[in-house]
């Protein structure tokens, strides 16, 4: 099958997963959840009541309601999320969080990608070596612990303990240290949606010419980046080790013996690209993994994006925010599935897209 | 055995163990084998008798837990420019100068050509991988650059372009003679048209093409041949062929044996065809080194083991298999089935499946002895006429 | 079906895979696997099946067994229409009629003793269990050669030829008629391979059995059969009573017979080099499915299909020149030249 008739497919098939996902998580948090407790407290006027039914058309048959939130999400804004300063549009708040979710977690998988791989591919070469047990040790260690803990964990050794030694230590929390970029930008407002170019923060810091800017966003990235990557850094380094003693084993290895090439050649020429492959898999689904973990990660490190806005909206039953949550995270394990598809065909010219 | 002049592989003695979990296995132990320069020798033997770990032995290809524990492996490499003869064993040889052996004097052709190609690559560029590896191509980067030139020459427009050309083409063909490190554009083009060289020597339709397919686009016979071609590459002294064509079908198969029939005359190297199937021995063969349980038994000319088996074990695996022209109810079987190597039996290996054994067989081991002129056998009761 | 000698009787049989594509998946293509098959297998005779990998081997044995569903004809066994039966009727009809595959490995469940695996077609059918059970797949045993001590062990325990027996002795628990054998020995040993053949040999004599037997390997299929057929592209293309290899007279069964190497170097340097390679069933060529890589293609090979036809005693060749053609010498040099030009 052509390239294009796959990716055609593929993106027939995504729509109902899609809008199945979509109807579950809808009909779920507005029947398991209330949708009124967003908008009625202790101090609701009760006489109040009937006209906020009313106006947010709670009084509509379930059906009808979802055939509403439909209509927003094709034509209109995804909803109104209530818990936001200024009820902005779900659309908008995306918007603006967004590149801070994605920021973290692009550093995160590169982190873990650059790390994971060769670690993958030195515990299988030296198996039961030192190294080899240093790095199942490691890697059990991520796959083991919990994220909140671990990120609990890192900050009361790197912030806190250093700071009491006296040592250089990493800032607690936030995107931005926003007193310096306050200073240096003369701005009054430092970082946010307003004075940033791009949303990411690494990227505006060089746009704006500021290296002591982009270096505050580089310390404010490794604590949460680690701490979010670790996880996924750990299955990289078992499924790279995994697949690469595998491949060690396979026919087309001895060939490449044979032919009298350098083990170094033969792992990293013959073995590395078919050992990869497995491991593509992995990396891609972490992807949308990753998407989760940043709720716990940007909860504990105070990160100004989409998973703590995801969380808030949790906790107050804010539920298009919820929804227009859940409903990216599945664009994006879809998207993350289709790109690791097509790296594949890439990657193994055995794939025939069918 | 023979003059070693005309040898160029003599193997004496070669024993090798594998150190599993569940114990030694003893998979050679003591393996005799001679192959004459130009020869093609068969090499038989059921599953596990240590025909691969031979193979392998002699390009240094025994993994741990596998160890070439003694023995020797003789290799007389012959200087195609000085005609020189080398002896080298390859037992004591590093690990770095066996990658010099490897692949380029002493090549191996394996049994499954569908696993064997790595299957991301390009069959042109596996081929040209060795090429590359084992050759230093300053002569053939210098050709392709002249011949490119030359090309290039036909389409210019101007005079005065033409004439520098000109000049740049008798500059390359004055440095032809003694040829510089050639610059990596041009060795690898000249890699690659040596590939496309070496599919049209194994008889590939449309070579060029093929160069430009990965291992998944061909048939199971046109991969086989890509990689006789890959162990022909750097035409080298020995070729093995570890049961290379044993997944083939019979009429696939024989377009391989022929093809390997008429490369023998083309490119000098001696063959050892490792194989279960006596058939192929006969229609490939004009000598044969029969194995047991990890040690040689019999070896022969082809027609002379044929015609004239000695060895108990040879003879009941000529009479087990079915033949073509024969009309037989039932089939003569050797009892048993091949012993464990962990705890091999003593002294001849074959002596409890062996209507001939006596006290002897169990005490001591035979060793391989003449018992007709180039007909050796290791037996204490040789059979057939002697 | 009137011949009461005729046990199974297949007629027009056609086994097609659906090949699909494209964005919905539509149906583009139809492996044609086996191609209007008819046959009739004798009662207590062996038809050997020979032919090159994919030639629809496997798939003939398969679908008569009806493991898979035929696309077109008719299967008669016992002068009984079995090709749409379904249920318990097919449950009943499956006793009668086994199957051995090639790899007795993948057919014995590792983490099961070799009495329940020999017993299980007992147990599931109802025949026996306990201890009538296990003295049932004793004597099984014993017929094939193995001994008490190797009733409660495991599958990894045995050799391959052992597990190949082990794997008869379940074939036989429910006392077939008749039993396929799909490239039995094709994985053993030489030496192994003629002690299964000579004990398949000696059950069909005590049993009574009809067999099929499958293989690639020419020369062992001859030793077995009583008739053999030659399939090409899912086709028989020549069926015979026994002598074939002395005078084939299918094209293409001359070159097969002369391709296998024989273990005799007086016979060496005969084999017909056939040019090119088995064509896709996809596609198969028109006419004569053999005409692209037949020296004596005429024009009507190419258009019109030769059907099977009888040149005496029950030879059925199908081919539009059969008998007329001469496999000389001359004939082995055409396809050295024809082998030769192909690859320049
Ligand atoms: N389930 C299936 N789906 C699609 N095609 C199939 C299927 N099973 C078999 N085929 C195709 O049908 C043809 C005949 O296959 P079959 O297994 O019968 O061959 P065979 O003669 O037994 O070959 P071999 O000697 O390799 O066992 C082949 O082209 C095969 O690829
Ligand atoms: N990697 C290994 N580990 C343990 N035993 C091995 C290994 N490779 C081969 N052997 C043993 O060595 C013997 C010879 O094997 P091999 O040379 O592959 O047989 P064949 O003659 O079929 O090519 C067998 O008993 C086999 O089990
Ligand atoms: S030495 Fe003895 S046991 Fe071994 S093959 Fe000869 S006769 Fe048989
Ligand atoms: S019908 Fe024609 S093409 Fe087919 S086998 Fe006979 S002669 Fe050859
Ligand atoms: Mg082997
Ligand atoms: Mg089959």
């Amino acid at each position: 099958m052509k390239l294009r008739d796959f990716i055609l497919r593929r993106v027939l098939l995504a729509i109902p997963v899609i809008f199945g996902v979509l109807t579950i998580t809808w009909f779920l948090s507005y029947v398991v959840g209330d949708p009124l407790a967003m908008f009625i407290t202790e101090r609701t006027n009760p006489a109040a009541i009937p006209g906020i039914i009313q106006d947010h058309g709670f009084n509509e048959p379930l059906v009808i309601q979802y055939f509403l939130y439909l209509r927003t999400l094709l034509a209109g804004d995804w909803g109104v999320s209530y818990s936001t300063g200024g009820d902005l549009p779900v659309l908008t708040v995306i918007a603006r969080k967004f590149p801070a979710t994605i920021e973290l977690a692009i550093v995160a998988m590169v982190f873990a990608v650059i790390l994971g791989v060769p670690l993958g591919i030195l515990s299988a070469t030296r198996k039961d070596k030192p190294i080899d047990h240093f790095t199942r040790v490691f890697s059990l260690a991520g796959v083991s612990m919990p994220i909140f803990w671990f990120a609990l964990l890192l900050k009361y050794v790197l912030f806190y303990q250093f700071s009491v030694w006296g040592l250089p230590y990493l800032p607690s929390g936030d995107r931005v240290d926003n007193e310096l970029w306050k200073t240096v930008l003369h701005n009054g407002v430092g970082y946010d949606f307003t004075s940033s170019i791009t949303g990411f923060v690494l990227v505006d810091s060089l746009l704006y010419g500021q290296p002591i800017l982009f270096g505050d966003a580089v310390l404010h990235l490794i604590m949460p980046g680690f701490c979010l990557g670790y996880l996924t850094l750990a299955i990289i380094t078992r499924m790279m080790r995994s697949s690469m003693l595998e491949v060690m084993k396979e026919d087309y290895i001895t060939l490449a013996r044979s032919k009298g090439l350098t083990e170094r050649i033969v792992i990293y020429r013959h073995a590395l690209r078919n050992a990869l492959i497995p491991t593509v898999t992995v990396i891609g689904l972490a992807f949308g993994g990753l998407m989760s973990g940043a709720v716990l990660t940007e909860t504990i490190f105070n990160w100004p994006g989409l998973g703590r806005w995801a969380t808030q909206a949790i906790l107050v039953s804010d539920m298009a925010a919820i929804n227009g949550f859940v409903l990216l995270v599945a664009f994006i394990f879809v998207s993350a599935n289709l790109i690791v598809d097509l790296t594949y065909g890439a990657l193994d010219p055995r794939i025939r897209y069918g | 055995m023979s003059q070693s002049q005309d040898l160029v592989l003599s193997i004496k003695g070669l024993t090798t163990n594998f150190y599993t979990y569940e114990g030694v296995v003893k998979a050679l132990d003591g393996i005799e084998l001679s192959l004459k320069r130009g020869d093609t020798m068969g090499v038989v033997g059921e599953t596990g008798c240590g025909k691969s770990v031979t193979a392998k032995c002699v390009l240094r290809l025994i993994e741990p837990p596998g160890r070439i524990d003694g023995g020797q492996i003789l290799f007389y490499d012959r200087d195609p420019k000085t005609g020189e003869t080398q002896e080298t064993d390859i037992v004591q040889l590093t690990p770095l100068e066996m990658l010099s052996i490897r692949g380029n004097r002493i090549a191996i052709v394996f049994q499954d050509p569908a696993t064997y190609p790595n299957p991301v690559f390009r069959i042109g560029a596996q081929i040209a991988e060795v090429v590359t590896l084992h050759q230093d191509l300053g002569r053939e980067a210098l050709e392709v650059r002249i011949k490119e030139l030359e090309e290039s020459l036909k389409n210019s427009p101007s005079p005065e372009h033409q004439a520098k050309i000109r000049e740049q083409i008798e500059h390359y063909v004055s440095m032809l003679e003694n040829p510089p490190k050639p610059d990596r554009k041009y060795a690898r083009k000249a890699a690659w048209a040596k590939a496309v060289d070496m599919l049209r020597l194994v008889r590939m339709p449309s070579p060029d093409q093929i160069a430009n397919q990965y291992p998944h686009e061909l048939s199971g016979g046109m991969r086989q041949r890509a990689l006789i071609a890959m162990a022909l590459a750097c035409n080298p002294s020995i070729l093995i062929c570890d049961e290379a064509t044993t997944a083939l079908d019979v009429t696939v198969q024989a377009q391989v044996l022929n093809l390997l029939n008429i490369l023998k005359k083309e490119i000098g190297a001696s063959i050892l065809i490792i194989t279960h199937d006596l058939g192929v021995v006969a229609e490939t063969c004009n000598s044969v080194t029969v194995m047991y349980a990890g040690t040689t038994v019999e070896s022969a000319g082809t027609k002379q083991l044929f015609e004239n088996p000695v060895h108990p074990y040879t003879i009941g695996l000529l009479t087990a298999i079915p033949k073509l022209h024969e009309n037989k109810e039932r089939l003569d079987q050797i009892p048993g089935t091949v012993p464990n190597l962990i705890n091999p039996p003593t002294g001849c290996r074959f002596h409890p499946r062996c209507a001939f054994a006596t006290d002897i067989c169990v005490s001591d081991r035979p060793s391989l002895e003449e018992v007709l002129p180039g007909h050796y056998v290791a037996c204490h009761h040789p059979q057939g006429n002697l | 079906m009137s011949d009461s000698r005729v046990l199974l009787s297949i007629e027009n049989l056609k086994k097609y895979f659906p090949l699909t594509g494209g964005v919905f998946r539509k149906v583009i293509g139809m492996v044609h696997a086996v191609d209007d098959v008819t046959l009739d297998i004798y009662r207590g005779e062996t038809i050997g099946v020979v032919g090159e990998s994919g030639c629809g081997k496997t798939t003939l044995g398969r679908t008569i067994l009806r493991l898979l569903d035929a696309t077109a004809g008719k299967i008669t066994f016992m002068g009984r229409d079995i090709t749409h039966v379904k249920g318990s009727d097919l449950r009943a009809i499956r006793r009668e009629m086994q199957i051995v595959f090639q790899d007795p490995m993948a057919s014995l469940d590792p983490r099961v003793t070799i009495k329940n695996s020999v017993g299980e077609p007992l147990l599931i059918n109802g025949v026996a269990r306990g201890p009538r059970m296990r003295a049932m797949v004793l004597d099984l045993l014993q017929k094939v050669g193995l001994t008490e001590d190797h009733l409660n062990r495991f599958p990894h325990e045995f050799s391959g030829g052992q597990r190949q027996r082990i794997c008869i002795a379940r074939t036989l628990a429910l006392n077939p008629k008749f039993v396929v054998m799909d490239e039995p020995t094709s994985s053993t040993d030489v030496s192994v391979q003629a002690q299964t053949l000579n004990l398949m040999k000696d059950l069909q004599d005590e049993f009574g059995l009809t067999y099929m037997f499958i293989s690639h390997n020419l020369s062992v299929v001859k030793h077995m059969s009583d008739r053999l057929a030659v399939m090409y592209l899912g086709k028989i293309v020549e069926l015979t009573p026994e002598d074939i290899f002395r005078k084939p007279l299918h094209p293409y069964t001359f070159a097969l017979v002369s391709a296998v190497p024989v273990p005799d170097p007086r016979f060496s340097g005969r084999a017909v080099i056939l040019s090119g390679e088995v064509p896709s069933p996809i596609n198969p060529p028109t006419g004569c499915r053999f005409h692209p890589r037949c020296i004596f293609a005429q024009e009507i090979c190419s258009s019109e299909e030769p059907l099977l036809r009888d040149m005496g005693d029950g030879h059925l060749v199908a081919c539009h020149f059969a008998g007329e053609l001469d496999f000389g010498r001359s004939a082995q040099m055409e396809y050295a030249r024809a082998a030769e030009a192909e690859a320049s």
